[in-house]
This record gives structure tokens, C-alpha cells and sequence, in this order.
């Protein structure tokens, strides 16, 4: 291992398990370390060892402990609805935990929103980082496409005809399917985005925060269709459910916005 | 007493001379104790910062870089006394047990 290796893993190790601002000291300090006196590979692990354990043996433990606690509230507000657009998974679940689960998401971007600003309020504002703008716009475009189709879809149902070649019978359930994905793509994206917001830039946090925003939604148009029943609905009976996704949406962007400050 | 009490002991001994920068304390004590990783050296002289005990500053030398020098503190100060007295008192009941520590003479 090179000392550029080193400390590459060191700063990693660091970023992860320590305050944002301890964690610029110490990787300072290590370079310094290494900068002072070359080493061989040999020499690096035997004097230094492995740079995860010497991270291991800087945690504090009540810092470190309370990072893992919002971590994993940050997770769980994230995996748990996006597993829950499987429709597997729905099945085995409470009727309770599911209107809960529409909810998850919001109380993640609280607390992704405080946390970050709170843990990094030291650090003068950086640049934009690289490669957070396209993925915020893929996602943008993604949930825009979904959107677009399942309103035209719902046209097509209501008017007969096809759309994109697929059969009037056929758009529920790619309407359903296209949501199951954009739950997808945006668990990953934001898992991208609160893992980068720790080790790099708390602006990645806007990624998570959009990302939440889509999985809502999902969750909320998927809960509907899972719901619907067969018999003739009364006129305008979707305006509920329209302006309640209208708000997720809204609030998720102005949060993003919030986030990227 | 642990060994982490008497390798802070050394720290702060060190520190007591005079300031000294991370890489020639960490290396000097390493030196003295050749199993105990600098790392784990390192994360005892942070500790012995947290606790208020040494404060760092940056320092500039004549020829290179600007380093990160340590120095005791009057809280420092105290807890190297504290340490000292232990070691003191350690190495007298060992001496009372007929314990010196030295090899035996041939």
C-alpha cells in the first residue's frame, strides 16, 4: 500500500466514523506523518497499520454513536419505501404501516436537512460538487417521464387507443411497473447521495432529499392503484390523491433546493 | 498502571521538556516502544488534546514546511504529576517485593 493509497483509505475511514471537522485534522495530520519520514509498504503497516483501525481508535464514542443513530434513521426513511413499491412486499404489510410508510420519506429529509447543516455549520461554503447536478437532473427527467406517461396513460383509458403501442388494458400496469422503477433508481440515488453527503459535500444531501421526494410519490400513486376498485368512481374522485402528490412533489423540490444551499 | 497511562506518561514527559511537533514525538516514543503502532501513539496524543492536557499550534522552521507542533498545558501539567506519582508509588511496592527490574548480574 502507497503512502497515496494510505491515506486515500485513511480519509475515507476518517470522513465516515468522525465529525467533519476532526476528520480534516486528522487526515492533515497523517500527511504530515508520512510527508516527514517516507516508508515502504512494509514499514507503512507495521509503524501505522491498517488506516481503518487507526480510525477505530480515534471514534469518540457518543459522536460516533449518534451519527450511526440518524444513519439509521436516513436509511430506514429511504430502503423501507422503496422496498414497499414491490408489491410483495406490500402485501405482507400492515394497512396501518403503509400510511406510515408514505410519510418515512418526509421525516428523512427533515432530519437529513438539520443534521447536515448542524454537523458541517463550521465549513465556508463549496463549490457545487461534481456529478450531483446530472444525477439531480436524471432523476428530475425520470420522475417527469412517469408523470407524463401515467397522465397521458389515463387519457388513453378514459378515450380508448393505445399509447406507445401498448393496449388500453395494458397501461395500468405499466403505469405501476414505471413507479416499481423510479423507486428503484431513486433508492439508489439517494443511497449515493446520503453516503456522499457524509464522506464529501453535506450539498449531496439534496440528492437524498430529491430522491425521498420521488419515493413518496411512488409509494403514494402505487398505494392508490393498489387500492382502486373496479366499480364506476364518482366524477373527480383522483383530486385528493392529485393534490396530495402535488404537495410531495413541491415540498421535495424546495427542500432539494434547501439541501443544496 | 496501564501501559496507555505510562505511554501518555511519556508523552507529556516529552511535551515537559519542551514543544515538540507531531512526527518527532510520535517517532521518539515509537522508538522506546517499537510494538505499540504510531497510530495508536497518535490517537493517545489526541486524546491527551481533547482532555485539554496539550494544545497544538502550527509552527514555521527555518527550511520547509509549517508544522503542527504540541505543547503541555497547565492542565497537563497536573495530570504528569498525577502520573508520575502513580509510577513512583508502582515502582516502590515492586522494589518492597524485591522486584527491580534490572537482569540479573553474571
Amino acid at each position: 500500500m502507497l503512502r497515496k493509497d494510505y491515506l486515500a483509505r485513511l480519509t475515507r475511514a476518517a470522513c465516515w466514523s468522525l465529525p467533519r471537522a476532526e476528520a480534516d485534522e486528522v487526515v492533515s495530520d497523517y500527511r504530515e506523518l508520512l510527508a516527514a519520514h517516507p516508508r515502504t509498504e512494509a514499514e507503512l503497516s507495521r509503524d501505522l497499520g491498517d488506516p481503518a483501525q487507526a480510525v477505530r481508535l480515534l471514534r469518540q464514542g457518543r459522536a460516533y454513536e449518534g451519527w450511526m443513530a440518524v444513519f439509521l434513521v436516513l436509511a430506514v426513511s429511504l430502503l423501507l419505501p422503496v422496498l414497499c413499491v414491490f408489491q410483495p412486499v406490500w402485501n405482507v404489510m400492515e394497512p396501518h404501516c403503509r400510511q406510515l410508510l408514505e410519510f418515512l420519506p418526509i421525516v428523512g429529509m427533515g432530519v437529513a436537512l438539520v443534521w447536515f447543516f448542524w454537523t458541517d455549520r463550521a465549513r465556508t461554503r463549496r463549490p457545487l460538487p461534481k456529478g450531483l447536478l446530472p444525477l439531480l437532473i436524471l432523476l428530475l427527467a425520470a420522475a417527469a417521464g412517469v408523470v407524463t406517461f401515467t397522465w397521458a396513460g389515463m387519457f388513453v383509458c378514459l378515450n380508448g387507443g393505445a399509447l406507445l403501442l401498448i393496449p388500453a388494458a395494458r397501461i395500468g400496469p405499466a403505469i405501476s411497473m414505471l413507479f416499481e422503477l423510479l423507486g428503484v433508481l431513486a433508492g439508489v440515488l439517494g443511497a449515493i447521495g446520503l453516503i456522499r453527503a457524509r464522506m464529501c459535500n453535506r450539498r449531496w444531501r439534496a440528492l437524498y432529499v430529491l430522491a425521498l421526494a420521488a419515493v413518496a410519490v411512488s409509494v403514494s400513486v402505487l398505494t392508490v392503484m393498489r387500492h382502486m376498485s373496479l366499480d364506476i368512481p364518482a366524477p373527480g374522485w383522483w383530486l385528493p390523491y392529485f393534490w396530495k402528490n402535488m404537495g410531495l412533489s413541491a415540498a421535495g423540490l424546495v427542500m432539494t433546493g434547501v439541501a443544496l444551499c | 498502571m496501564l501501559k496507555k497511562s505510562l505511554l501518555e506518561l511519556c508523552l507529556l514527559h516529552l511535551l515537559a521538556e519542551q514543544d515538540r511537533y507531531g512526527y518527532e514525538l510520535l517517532g521518539q516514543l515509537h522508538a522506546g516502544f517499537p510494538d505499540t503502532q504510531e497510530s495508536a501513539l497518535y490517537a493517545l496524543l489526541r486524546g491527551l488534546c481533547r482532555e485539554g492536557c496539550t494544545e497544538s499550534y502550527t509552527g514555521q522552521v527555518s527550511e520547509g514546511p509549517a508544522r503542527k507542533y504540541y505543547r503541555l498545558t497547565p492542565m497537563g501539567a497536573e495530570k504528569l504529576a498525577g502520573l508520575l506519582a502513580e509510577w513512583r508509588a508502582l515502582t516502590r511496592a515492586l522494589l518492597d517485593l524485591g522486584i527491580d527490574g534490572m537482569e540479573p548480574s553474571k
